[in-house]
C-alpha cells in the first residue's frame, strides 16, 4: 500500500469504488518514531469499544420480571471492569425529555403500546446512529442482546490472536454462499503468506501489551440469517445493508479489535483486490490511533477485555494519547472503500 | 554450624561468622568455645579452610558433625579442611597436640583415652566444590553428588600421648564408625566390621546388610550400640540387629522415614529402641519401641497432639533420658513414659546439626529458617524449664516497680506548646523521627553537606534523636545515655542505667524516656535527673543475654510516647518466662495504667496459641519497638487498640501469599519483622510497608510482591522510599542485587488473578528438559531449531548451559540472536531484523569447526565462529521460553521469553542451508536424527525422538501453534514496569514511580524536602558477575569478594549520598571515614546526625546552615 504524501484519505464505496476523502483532524506520528502496531492489534489493545445505548423509556413502572434482564444489563455494563459495552438510559416519558432523546421518543412514541419500552441505538460511524432493535421491556429477550453463540465465538477468537474475523451472514443461496466463502479462504492464504507484521513492534511507543500472539490470522464466521439467538446481531448489519439482503446476497463483515466492525459488504460487490487493501490497511502500522478517526464501529460484545488481555483495569497500557504525537507532521494513508456516506 | 559438643561446664561448635549482607562474601569458620551455662565466649579459633559455604542446603555434609568431639578437659577438631586432628586445651584453646598423617580427618571417635579416626587423607571429599546455579542454589545438583566409597584410612591413637596405635585402609560408611567394649565398628559399604580397638584386628565381620545404592552427602547410614547389641540402618527401609560379640544377626524390622534431607534417627532411650515415621507432615508420627535384643515391640503411641506437621526439620532427631526429641515442626518433647507429645513449634535447631540436649537445657543453635518469622526465637539460645521453685507471677503487685527520683513533682511542659516548639527547632525527637517511624523530617535539609562536628564515644552507639538543641545517644553495652551539644558534640551530661540501652530515648515535653534490658523504664529531665523509672520486669530477675546479665524481660530502649502515656512491651517471646508485658505509663507521675500480658495462651480460648497456627504462620509472638498511626498501636504485623488489646490476630491464612496479601488500607504502617533493630540483613527478613508478612520457604518472599519493601524504608511526600531487593530477586537467591526506589504509600491492589494464572511464584512459565546422556553437546555439531512468534522483544527461546559451556536462541531488542558459549568465552551472531509478531522460523548451528549460522525464515542472516564445539557438557539442562538457571549469553537469567514456541528440534549435526530452506518452506524435517524433538500437540513436553527426552512445562498454556499445537508462555502483567524496560519487576505488584541502582549498602536513610539522604559502605561487587566467577572457581573472585568483605567491615569508611526524590538522581556524594550504625543517620534543624559503628557522633551541615546557626 502506498503511503502518500501527508495527508490521510478515506474511500468510502457501496457498489463502485466511489473515493470520498475525509479528511482526518488531528496530528498523527511521523515515520521516525510511528507506531508500528497493526491496527487489529492495537484496536485489540488501547480502542475502548463503543457504548451500544439501550435507552429504556418509562423504566420506572416495570414489573419485577422484565427488572432482572435490565439489571444484568446495568450491572456487566458498569465500572471499570464493565464487561459489556452498552450504556442503559432509563428515562419517563412523561417529564421534558433531553435531546437526543426527545427526538428519539417522538420517532417510536406512536409504536409503543406499552411501557417500559425499549430502543437499542449503534453508532455505526462517521457521526450516524443507527436503531435496530425497538419494542416494549416485556417482549424482548434482554438475555440475547447481551450476548449470542456469534459473538461469543467472536470474542474468543479475536482473543485467541485471529487478526480478522469475517462474519459471513449467509443468503438463501447456497451457491452465492460457497463463491463468497472460497473468494475469502483463497484471499486469505494469499494474504497470510504476504502480509508481514511491521519491523518495529516492540519499540518505544509500539510496545504491546497482552500476551495475545500477533500472527496474521483470519477466519470465517457463519451466521445463519434465521437463527433467532442472532437476531440482535442480525438486524443491526442487515440494516445497514439492506440494499444487499433484498438481493439475497451473503454479507460479509471484516471485524478486529474488540469487535469493532470496519464495514459491512456485500459479497457480490466484494473483489479479492478489495480484501486485499482492507486487510494490508488492517494489518499494517496504526499511524492514526485514534479510534474515532478510524472507520468502522463496535459490535456489542460481552467480554472484560481488560482482564482477559491485561489480568486487569488497573493493569491496562499506560493511556500516552495525550502526549503521543505531538509537534508531528500528520501522516496520510489510504484506508480502503466503503459505504456511501 | 556444623558442630556442636559440650562437657565440663563448657560448650564448643564450628561455625561460619561471615557476612549476612551476601552469602557470597567469604566465610569465616571458627571454633568457639563458650561457657555452658551462661553463654560467655571462652575462646575463638580461626578455622582457614573448611567446606564451602555454598555447599547448598539441606544437602549436608552430615559428616562435619563428626569432626568435633569434646570432653572435660580436651577438644579435638580439625582445625582446616584438609588438616589433621589436633587436641586443644577446652580451657584456653592453645593446641595440645597434632595426631600424626591424619590430615583430611573426616570424623572422628572418642572412647576417652582412644581416639578413632577416619582419615581421607590429602584433601576432603568436597575440596572443589564450586556453585553452579546462581538462582535457588544448587540443592538439586548436591543430589546427584554422592560419597565416592573409596577407602579411607581407619587410623587408632592414644589421645594423651598421640602415639598412633595402629591403622588399615577400609571403605568406611559415613557416620558408621563407632566404640564401645574394647571394640570398633562400621559399616564398609557391604557389611558391619568389628575390630579390636587396641590392635586393630578383625573381630568378626557380619554377613552383608542392605543398604541405600548410594548415600548423598545429607545422608549416611546409621549404627548405633546398645548393650551387647549393634543396630544398623542403611536407608533402605531395613532395621537390622546383630549381636555385638559375634556379628549374628539378631532381627530384623522395617524402618520408617525419619529426619529430612538429613540422616535417619535410630535411637535407644530407656533401653527401648524408639522409631516413628517422622519425615513427612502425613506421617503417623506413630513410636514404636522395641526391645533391642529381640526386637519385640513393647510399647506403641501416635502423638496426642492435633497441630500442623510440616516435613521434619532437615536434622536428626535428639533423645534424652526421658524425652525423644523430634522437629517435626519445632521441637516437640515426647514423653515415652506419658505417651505425651508436647509441641514447641516456635523454636527449632540449625539446619544440618539440629538441637542438643545437654547440662539439663536444650540448646538451639542458630537457624535460617523463614517459618513463623514473627514469633520464633532466633540466635544462639539455650532454654531451660520454669523452675517450680521460682514460679512467675501472673500478678505483679505495684508495690517496688515504681521509683520516684530527685526530680519527681517537675512539671509535665504543655503539649501544645512543647509540640509547637518541637516542630518550629524541626526536632528529630525519637526513634525514626516520629510514632509512625517515617524516618522523614519536618523541613528541608540543605546538600552541599560537609562534616561540621564528630565526637567519639567508643562501642556500639543507638541512632541518635534530637530534641531542643541535644543529641541523644546511647552507648548500648556501656548502658549509658548521652546528652550533646547538636552545635558541637560537647557532652552536657551522661545517666547510666542498669543495663544495655538497645534503641534511642524518646523525648517528649521535656522529659527523656527510655526503655532498658534491666526491665526498666527511665524518664529523666532533659537535664539528665531521674524523674521516675518503673519496673515492667514483673520480678528483677536477670539471665545472661548477649554476655551481659539482662532481665529476663527486658524493654527496648525507645518507647513509644503517645497522648501523655508511654507504651513499651518487655518480655522476650511470648512463649517464655510468662510472656510479654505491654505496659501503658503516666509520663507525667510513672504510674502505671495498664498492663496486659501476651502469653501462650489464645485470648480468645484460653488454649495454647499454637492452636491459631496455620501451616508456617503463626501470631506475632517477639517483641519490637512499637509504632502508631494515631489511630492502632502496632508491634510488627500485631495491631493492638489503646487499652493493648490485640486486633486482628494472625494469622491470616495458612497460604503463603494470601497471608501476605493483606497489606493495603488505611492499617498499613512501616514494620520489620524480624524486629527494627536488627542489622544482619538475614536474607529472608526485610522491612514492610504494609499489614503483614508471611513465613514459610514459600512465604518470606511474598509481602515483597504485595507491599513496598525493603532493607530500610522511611516515608513522606506522599511516597515511601525505599532501598531494598530487586523484584527478581525477592526470593532468595544465590545472587542479590538491590535498587533504591520511590512507590506509593497504600500497597498496591490485588488484580483478581493475580499470582494464580501463572502458578504464583517467582518462577517463570517455561518447558524444561532434564539433562541426560543423549543430549551431551561435548564436542558435537549442533543444529537447534524452533518456531516461535512473540510479543516481547526480550527473552530466552532455548537454551542449554551457562556461564561456562552452553548454546542459546534469544532476543534482544526484537532481533534474534545465537549465542554460544565454549570454555567460558561467549560468541554471539545476531540477526539484522526484528522479529516480534508474526510466526517466525529460527535454527543456530554451529559446526565442527566452531563456525556459527542463524538462520530467519529460511535465510542465513549471520555468520560468526565459536572457535570449536563445546568442550564439556554443561551442568544445567535445557530449557524453553526461559534460561532459569545461570545464563548462556548475555541476558539475565531467566530471561523469560513472551509468545508461542513450537516445534522444538535439536539435532547434533550441522544442518546445511539447504535443509533449513526446506525446512522453512516445506516443513519436513531437517533430519531423523534429531535428540529432541517437542510438537507440543498435546500440550506436553513429550520427546518424539527416539531418545525420549521428554521434560516438563511449567505455567505455559497450550494454544494453536504454528503447525498443531505449541505452548504459549505468558508474559508477567505489570504493564507500565515492562514499558519502562524492567520486565522482571512483574515478580511483584509494587509499582516505583523509580527505581535506581545507588554504588553503596544503604544502612541509613532520612526523608528531608526534596532530597534522599542514604549513607552507607561501597557496593563494590555485581552478583551476577561475582557468582558467574565463582561458578568458573576464578581464583580472581576470592580477591574481589574479600575486598567487598574488608569495606563492609569498615576498610574505607562509607558515603553519605543525597538522591532527588523526583528523578532518583545523586546530587551529592560525600564520603565519610567510618561506617554508619545501623539506621543511625537522623535529621533535624536542617542537619544530618549520625552515629557510626566505631563509636562516634556526626554532625553533618551545609555552610549555609551553620551560618545561619551561628
Amino acid at each position: 500500500m502506498m503511503q502518500l504524501n501527508h495527508r490521510r484519505s478515506v474511500r468510502w464505496a457501496t457498489n463502485r469504488v466511489a473515493i470520498v476523502a475525509i479528511a482526518l483532524i488531528g496530528n498523527f506520528v511521523s515515520s521516525a518514531s510511528a507506531c508500528n502496531i497493526p491496527v487489529f492489534r492495537y484496536a485489540l489493545e488501547r480502542w475502548q469499544p463503543d457504548n451500544v445505548e439501550i435507552i429504556v423509556f418509562g423504566a420506572g413502572g416495570h414489573t419485577d420480571a422484565s427488572a432482572s434482564p435490565l439489571q444484568r444489563l446495568q450491572q456487566l455494563s458498569q465500572g471499570p471492569n464493565a464487561s459489556l459495552n452498552a450504556k442503559i438510559v432509563q428515562l419517563d416519558p412523561s417529564d421534558s425529555l433531553p435531546q437526543p432523546y426527545a427526538g428519539v421518543w417522538a420517532k417510536v412514541k406512536d409504536d409503543v403500546t406499552e411501557l417500559p419500552y425499549v430502543v437499542v441505538q449503534t453508532k455505526v460511524g462517521q457521526g450516524r446512529v443507527a436503531t435496530h432493535l425497538q419494542g416494549s421491556l416485556g417482549e424482548i429477550d434482554l438475555n440475547r442482546v447481551i450476548e449470542s453463540p456469534a459473538r461469543n465465538e467472536l470474542q474468543q477468537r479475536l482473543l485467541a490472536g485471529h487478526s480478522i474475523v469475517w462474519l459471513m451472514i449467509r443468503s438463501k443461496d447456497a451457491a452465492k454462499n460457497a463463491l463468497a466463502k472460497d473468494m475469502l479462504e483463497k484471499a486469505f492464504k494469499t494474504l497470510e503468506s504476504e502480509v508481514e507484521i511491521p519491523e518495529g513492534v516492540g519499540l518505544p511507543g509500539s510496545e504491546l501489551y497482552a500476551d495475545v500472539p500477533l500472527v496474521v490470522r483470519f477466519s470465517i464466521l457463519e451466521i445463519d440469517p434465521d437463527d433467532e439467538q442472532e437476531q440482535f446481531l442480525l438486524d443491526l448489519l442487515t440494516g445497514i445493508r439492506s440494499d444487499a439482503t433484498g438481493q439475497s446476497e451473503p454479507l460479509l463483515v471484516p471485524v478486529f479489535g474488540r469487535g469493532r466492525a470496519l464495514e459491512v459488504l456485500a459479497a457480490d460487490q466484494t473483489t479479492p483486490t478489495m480484501i486485499q487493501e482492507l486487510t494490508k490497511f488492517l494489518a499494517g502500522a496504526c499511524s492514526c490511533q485514534v479510534k474515532e478517526q478510524n472507520p468502522g464501529f463496535d459490535l456489542m460484545i460481552r467480554c472484560d477485555w481488560e482482564g482477559e488481555l491485561f489480568g486487569g483495569f488497573e493493569n491496562r497500557p499506560p493511556d500516552r494519547s495525550a502526549e503521543e504525537g505531538l509537534n508531528r507532521q500528520p501522516t496520510l494513508v489510504p484506508i480502503p472503500p466503503g459505504r456511501k456516506k | 554450624m556444623s558442630a556442636l559438643v559440650s562437657a565440663g561446664g563448657r560448650m564448643f561448635y564450628i561455625m561460619d561468622e561471615g557476612s549476612r549482607i551476601s552469602i557470597q562474601l567469604p566465610s569465616k569458620w571458627k571454633l568457639i568455645a563458650r561457657d555452658a551455662f551462661n553463654g560467655s565466649v571462652l575462646w575463638k579459633k580461626d578455622i582457614a579452610t573448611w567446606q564451602s559455604h555454598l555447599w547448598p542446603l539441606k544437602s549436608g555434609p552430615s559428616q562435619l558433625a563428626r569432626r568435633l568431639v569434646c570432653t572435660d578437659d580436651r577438644v579435638y577438631a580439625t582445625l582446616g579442611y584438609n588438616d589433621p586432628l589436633v587436641a586443644l586445651d577446652a580451657e584456653t584453646g592453645e593446641v595440645l597436640q597434632e595426631y600424626a598423617d591424619s590430615d583430611a580427618t573426616e570424623e572422628i571417635i572418642s572412647t576417652g583415652d582412644l581416639l578413632f579416626l577416619v582419615v581421607r587423607k590429602g584433601e576432603a571429599e568436597l575440596q572443589h566444590y564450586a556453585p553452579l546455579f546462581g538462582t535457588t542454589g544448587d540443592q538439586a545438583r548436591s543430589r546427584s553428588i554422592f560419597w565416592n566409597e573409596e577407602p579411607r584410612i581407619l587410623m587408632a591413637f592414644d589421645a594423651a600421648s598421640g602415639e598412633r596405635l595402629w591403622s588399615t585402609k577400609t571403605v568406611v560408611s559415613p557416620l558408621s564408625l563407632s566404640a564401645k567394649d574394647g571394640n570398633v565398628f562400621f559399616h564398609d559399604g557391604e557389611q558391619i566390621v568389628c575390630l579390636n580397638q587396641r590392635s586393630g584386628e578383625r573381630v568378626w565381620d557380619s554377613e552383608p546388610v542392605t543398604r541405600r545404592d548410594s548415600f548423598t552427602f545429607n545422608f549416611g547410614p546409621r549404627l548405633v550400640l546398645h548393650d551387647d547389641v549393634v543396630l544398623y540402618a542403611g536407608g533402605d527401609g531395613k532395621l537390622i540387629s546383630l549381636n555385638a560379640k559375634s556379628g549374628e544377626r539378631l532381627w530384623d524390622a522395617d524402618f520408617p522415614n525419619s529426619g529430612y534431607q538429613s540422616p535417619q534417627d535410630l535411637m535407644v532411650v530407656n533401653g527401648l529402641v524408639w522409631l516413628a515415621p517422622l519425615t513427612s507432615g502425613k506421617d503417623s508420627g506413630v513410636y514404636t519401641g522395641r526391645d533391642p535384643k529381640t526386637g519385640e515391640v513393647k510399647k506403641s503411641f501416635a502423638p496426642d497432639v492435633d497441630t500442623y506437621w510440616f516435613h521434619h526439620r532437615c536434622y536428626i532427631a535428639k533423645g534424652t533420658d526421658n524425652f525423644l526429641m523430634p522437629s517435626r515442626t519445632g521441637i516437640e518433647f515426647v514423653n515415652p513414659d506419658q505417651e505425651h507429645w508436647d509441641i514447641h513449634h516456635w523454636v527449632r535447631g540449625g539446619c544440618l546439626y539440629g538441637v542438643l540436649p545437654c547440662n539439663g537445657l536444650t540448646y538451639a543453635p542458630p537457624h535460617n529458617c523463614a517459618c513463623y518469622p514473627e514469633a520464633k526465637l532466633y540466635g544462639f539460645n539455650a532454654l531451660a524449664p520454669v523452675a517450680p521453685t521460682r514460679p512467675i507471677p501472673s500478678e505483679v503487685p505495684e508495690e517496688g516497680r515504681l521509683y520516684k527520683g530527685e526530680a519527681y513533682g517537675t512539671a509535665l511542659q504543655s503539649a501544645d506548646l512543647a509540640a509547637a516548639d518541637a516542630a518550629n527547632r524541626d526536632d528529630w525527637p525519637t526513634y525514626r523521627h516520629d510514632s509512625n517511624r517515617s524516618g522523614t523530617t519536618g523541613r528541608t535539609i540543605e546538600p552541599n553537606l560537609e562534616t561540621k562536628w564528630r565526637v567519639n564515644f567508643g562501642g556500639r552507639l543507638t541512632s541518635p534523636v534530637i530534641a531542643d538543641g541535644k543529641v541523644y545517644v546511647a552507648q548500648i553495652d556501656e548502658h549509658t545515655l548521652h546528652a550533646i551539644d547538636e552545635n558541637d558534640g560537647q557532652t552536657i551530661w551522661s545517666f547510666t542505667a542498669g543495663a544495655r540501652i538497645d534503641s534511642p530515648p524518646t523525648v517528649s515535653r521535656g522529659r527523656v524516656v527510655f526503655g532498658c534490658a534491666d526491665g526498666r523504664v527511665y524518664c529523666l529531665t532533659d537535664e539528665g535527673d531521674l524523674i521516675w523509672r518503673y519496673r515492667a520486669a514483673p520480678l528483677d530477675r536477670r539471665a545472661m543475654a548477649y554476655e551481659q546479665l539482662e532481665s529476663l524481660w527486658p524493654v527496648h530502649g525507645s518507647v513509644l510516647i503517645h497522648d501523655g502515656s508511654v507504651y513499651c512491651v518487655a518480655g522476650r517471646s511470648i512463649f517464655i518466662d510468662g510472656g510479654l508485658r505491654l505496659i501503658k505509663l503516666d509520663l507525667s507521675t510513672g504510674e502505671q495504667q495498664f498492663e496486659r500480658i501476651l502469653d501462650e495462651t489464645n485470648p480468645e480460648t484460653g488454649n495454647n496459641i499454637q492452636e491459631r497456627l496455620q501451616i508456617l504462620q503463626m501470631p506475632v509472638g517477639l517483641p519490637d519497638i512499637l509504632s502508631t498511626d494515631g489511630r492502632h498501636l502496632y508491634m510488627k504485623s500485631q495491631k493492638f487498640d489503646f487499652d493493648g488489646n490485640r486486633l486482628e490476630i494472625g494469622p491470616n491464612s495458612g497460604d503463603f501469599a494470601t497471608q501476605a496479601s493483606k497489606q493495603r488500607g488505611e492499617d498499613a504502617h512501616i514494620f520489620a519483622p524480624m524486629g527494627f533493630l536488627d542489622d544482619t540483613w538475614f536474607h529472608r527478613s526485610y522491612w514492610v510497608m504494609g499489614q503483614s508478612f508471611a513465613g514459610g520457604h514459600g512465604g518470606y518472599y511474598q509481602a515483597g510482591r504485595f507491599a513496598p519493601s525493603g532493607r530500610i524504608l522511611v516515608k513522606g511526600n506522599g511516597y515511601v522510599y525505599g532501598y531494598g531487593r530487586k523484584p527478581q530477586y525477592l526470593r532468595w537467591t544465590t545472587v542479590l542485587e538491590h535498587q533504591l526506589f520511590a512507590a506509593e504509600q497504600n500497597p498496591p491492589e490485588i488484580p483478581e488473578d493475580f499470582g494464580r494464572k501463572q502458578g504464583g511464584g517467582a518462577s517463570v512459565p517455561s518447558a524444561s528438559f532434564p539433562k541426560t546422556a543423549s543430549l551431551n553437546p561435548e564436542g558435537k555439531p549442533i543444529t537447534v531449531e524452533a518456531w516461535v512468534t512473540t510479543v516481547r522483544p526480550q527473552g530466552v527461546v532455548i537454551a542449554r548451559g551457562g556461564p561456562t559451556e552452553g548454546f542459546a536462541i534469544a532476543l534482544k531488542g526484537g532481533k534474534p540472536e545465537f549465542h554460544v558459549r565454549v570454555k567460558k568465552a561467549l560468541t554471539t551472531i545476531t540477526a539484522p531484523k526484528r522479529i516480534i509478531g508474526g510466526w517466525h522460523h529460527l535454527v543456530g548451528v554451529l559446526e565442527s569447526d566452531g563456525k556459527m549460522k542463524l538462520y530467519v525464515d529460511g535465510e542465513r542472516v549471520s555468520e560468526g565462529d565459536a572457535g570449536g564445539t563445546l568442550a564439556s557438557d554443561p551442568a544445567q539442562g535445557l530449557d524453553v521460553g526461559a534460561d532459569s538457571m545461570s545464563a548462556v549469553g548475555d541476558y539475565e537469567s531467566p530471561s523469560q521469553f513472551a509468545g508461542v514456541i513450537d516445534e522444538v528440534r535439536l539435532y547434533f549435526s550441522a544442518a546445511t542451508d539447504e535443509q533449513i530452506s526446506r525446512r522453512y518452506e516445506t516443513g519436513n524435517e531437517i533430519s531423523p536424527d534429531a535428540v529432541l524433538a517437542v510438537s507440543f500437540d498435546d500440550g506436553t513436553a513429550r520427546d518424539h525422538s527416539l531418545h525420549r527426552n521428554s521434560g516438563t512445562v511449567d505455567g505455559g498454556k497450550v494454544v494453536d501453534g504454528k503447525f498443531g499445537k505449541g505452548i504459549q508462555f505468558p508474559a508477567a502483567r505489570n504493564n507500565r514496569q515492562q514499558a519502562a524496560g524492567n520486565a522482571r519487576q512483574g515478580n511483584s505488584l509494587v509499582d516505583p514511580k523509580w527505581a535506581k541502582e545507588v554504588p553503596i549498602y544503604v544502612r541509613g536513610m532520612v526523608l528531608a524536602g526534596n532530597k534522599l539522604f542514604i549513607v552507607g559502605p561501597r557496593d563494590s561487587i555485581n552478583e551476577e558477575e561475582t557468582f558467574k566467577q565463582l561458578s568458573e572457581s576464578d581464583p580472581q573472585v576470592q580477591q574481589l569478594l574479600a575486598d567487598q568483605d574488608k569495606i563492609l567491615m569498615g576498610d574505607e569508611g562509607a558515603k553519605l549520598l543525597a538522591v532527588n526524590i523526583d528523578t532518583g538522581k545523586i546530587e551529592q556524594n560525600l564520603p565519610i571515614e567510618s561506617l554508619p550504625s545501623w539506621d543511625g543517620l537522623a535529621g533535624a534543624g536542617g542537619q544530618l546526625f549520625l552515629s557510626t559503628t566505631d563509636g562516634g557522633v556526626m554532625c553533618f551541615a551545609s555552610p549555609k546552615s551553620t551560618a545561619e546557626k551561628q
